[in-house]
């Protein structure tokens, strides 16, 4: 079985979550899809993942953790399952209605060694998110990928992430269900070599105030 | 005829009219009785015999009223409208009833009324005012029956304040307004009215009404919690139900979806489209419920600006009251009550 097993994390809340709670705890499940170097390495997967958000005022600060584990997606001989594990760290100041500027940081980290590229990356964007109805948000996210790292050598000009956020739940804010989807593409360079990385997730879940 | 007449006429005197008073004199009440029997000379011999005897005011004004009953009824007007002088002198409150006297009786009264001086039907009415307010007093109303320098003047102790002086013939109405010459308001207790009249050849004559003043404080004006006719109004209200949640949903999901089509790269083939497809799902259904669902109130902006000027209404109309009300605890309110009345 290749599922990737369950695993309490952090992971950074949706943007959209209730701004109304100071602390938010969230867990998900989640769906991957990773691609590397060529269409030939090509991975899903489903995993599973947490978060915690807190707000005060203008001020957030989110973090999560994601768990998935991927497979060879057609099943090609000589490409090994792994299991990507990533941390997001979010701080954000609102600076209008609904828009909130972020810094973060993103590290993913690969097992076995080697299997994938692991990387960690600074993190500068916006999020945007807008009331639908009672207790109901959707939000976009983009973020530019900064100063990437990656365990084998290399670098990436282009690296960037696209999300989209959702939130739902009573107007009280004491739970919500949560959809947060991310592309990630990074244009990783070793040399004159084109490396690429692709990254597409989606964590559905519930999260809960206080 | 015309003495039968006139007899009559005078018979709808009643004669409960008479036998209210309490008569004492003994010939006094002969010639009542004469009246009553419509004996004008007997009432015309026992009136003057009565007037030679010792009576009170009361009763010889109503001596001297008999007596111009009876030399009316028997043509004598100079003497009816002499004895009825000297009844306006006695009494000089005492009036005729035109419903039930004859009209030439009432005007021999009349002509009687017009040949003396005196002060009559002083009255003061029950008052409460704002002392040396504008336009508020107590009214004070008496006639004069014949052209004088009518001096009027409130008196308590050995407070004496001249409320007006003027040249009167008939009846004159003033209004006082219970301050002192410094303008301050009277203080509380008894006063008196008075109101002297002086005639040709310095002859005199006056009314008097004692008065009960009690000085207060002024009632102060409420303050506004509301203006009478305008309430505030819902300052959220509800939007009617549309597609727009749905349409928002589809919107961002779509700008993620064709993001992350735009942005793929081409030499890692294309992606299935999974994880993206459940995001939007999750945004569509949302919109899709959202739409369904009654939605959020939202601020009216248009209700919020009309509180907000009412409520600034309000605040203005509150401040105002306030300076109303210092003003209002500097004054006082005077209530006027005659308690006794006299002539002298």
């Amino acid at each position: 079985m290749n599922r990737v097993m369950v695993l309490t994390s952090l992971l950074a809340a949706t943007g959209v979550s209730a701004r109304a709670q100071t602390v938010l705890f969230g867990v998900q499940g989640a769906l991957g899809d990773y691609r590397e170097v060529s269409s030939n390495l090509r991975f899903r997967g489903s995993g599973v993942g947490g978060s915690l958000a807190l707000h005060f005022g203008r001020f957030s600060a989110e973090g999560g953790l994601t768990r998935v584990s991927y497979d060879p997606r057609d099943g090609n001989a000589g490409l090994a399952s792994f299991k990507s594990t990533q941390i997001d760290a979010r701080l954000g100041v609102d600076v209008a209605s609904g828009l909130t500027a972020e810094v973060g940081l993103l590290r993913r980290t690969v097992d076995p060694e080697l299997s994938a590229q692991e990387m960690a990356a600074a993190r500068i964007g916006v999020r945007y998110s807008k009331l639908i109805g009672p207790g109901a948000t959707v939000g976009l996210r983009g973020n530019y990928l900064a100063g990437a790292k990656f365990t084998g050598e290399g670098s990436a000009g282009l690296a960037f992430e696209l999300g989209l956020l959702v939130s739902v739940g009573p107007q009280n804010g004491r739970y919500r269900f949560t959809a947060d989807y991310d592309f990630q593409r990074i244009d990783r360079k070793v040399g004159s070599a084109k490396t690429p990385i692709e990254q597409s997730v989606v964590r559905l879940g519930v999260a809960v105030g206080f | 005829m015309r003495r039968t007449g006139l007899s009559l006429l005078l018979a709808l005197v009643p004669a409960a009219l008479w036998s209210q008073e309490i008569v004492q004199n003994a010939t006094l009440r002969q010639a009542i009785q004469a009246y009553e029997a419509l004996d004008f000379p007997q009432v015309i011999v026992q009136g003057r015999a009565a007037l030679r005897q010792r009576l009170t005011a009361p009763e010889r004004a109503r001596a001297e009223e008999l007596l111009g009953f009876a030399f009316s009824a028997t043509s004598q007007p100079d003497s009816a409208i002499s004895a009825f002088k000297e009844a306006i002198l006695l009494d000089p409150d005492r009036q005729l009833d035109p419903r039930r006297v004859s009209p030439r009786i009432t005007g021999y009264f009349n002509a009687a009324l017009g040949q003396v001086l005196v002060v009559r039907q002083l009255k003061v009415d029950t008052a409460r005012f704002i002392s040396g307010a504008a336009g508020s007093g107590v009214p004070i109303r008496f006639t004069v029956t014949s052209p004088a320098r009518v001096r009027t003047r409130a008196i308590s102790g050995n407070t004496v304040l001249l409320i007006d002086s003027s040249i009167v013939a008939g009846t004159l109405t003033l209004k006082w307004n219970g301050t002192l010459a410094s303008g301050d308001p009277v203080p509380g207790g008894k006063w008196t009215i008075v109101v002297d009249a002086f005639g040709a050849g310095q002859y005199t004559t006056s009314g008097s009404q004692e008065l009960q003043v009690t000085a207060g404080a002024v009632d102060t004006v409420p303050h506004l919690t509301a203006l009478p006719g305008y309430t505030e109004l819902p300052e959220t209200e509800i939007p009617p139900q549309s597609g727009r949640p749905l349409g928002i949903a589809l919107l961002y999901s779509g700008f993620a979806g064709a993001g992350a089509l735009a942005l793929n790269n081409g030499d890692l083939g294309t992606s299935t489209g999974r994880e993206i497809g459940v995001a939007a799902g999750a945004a569509l259904i949302t919109g899709f419920v959202m739409m369904l669902k009654k939605p959020a109130p939202r601020p009216a902006l248009g209700n919020i600006q009309y509180n907000r000027l009412l409520r600034e209404q309000i605040t203005r109309r509150n401040t105002d009251i306030v300076q109303q009300n210092a003003q209002l605890r500097r004054q006082v309110q005077l209530t006027v009550v005659p308690v006794a009345r006299g002539t002298r």
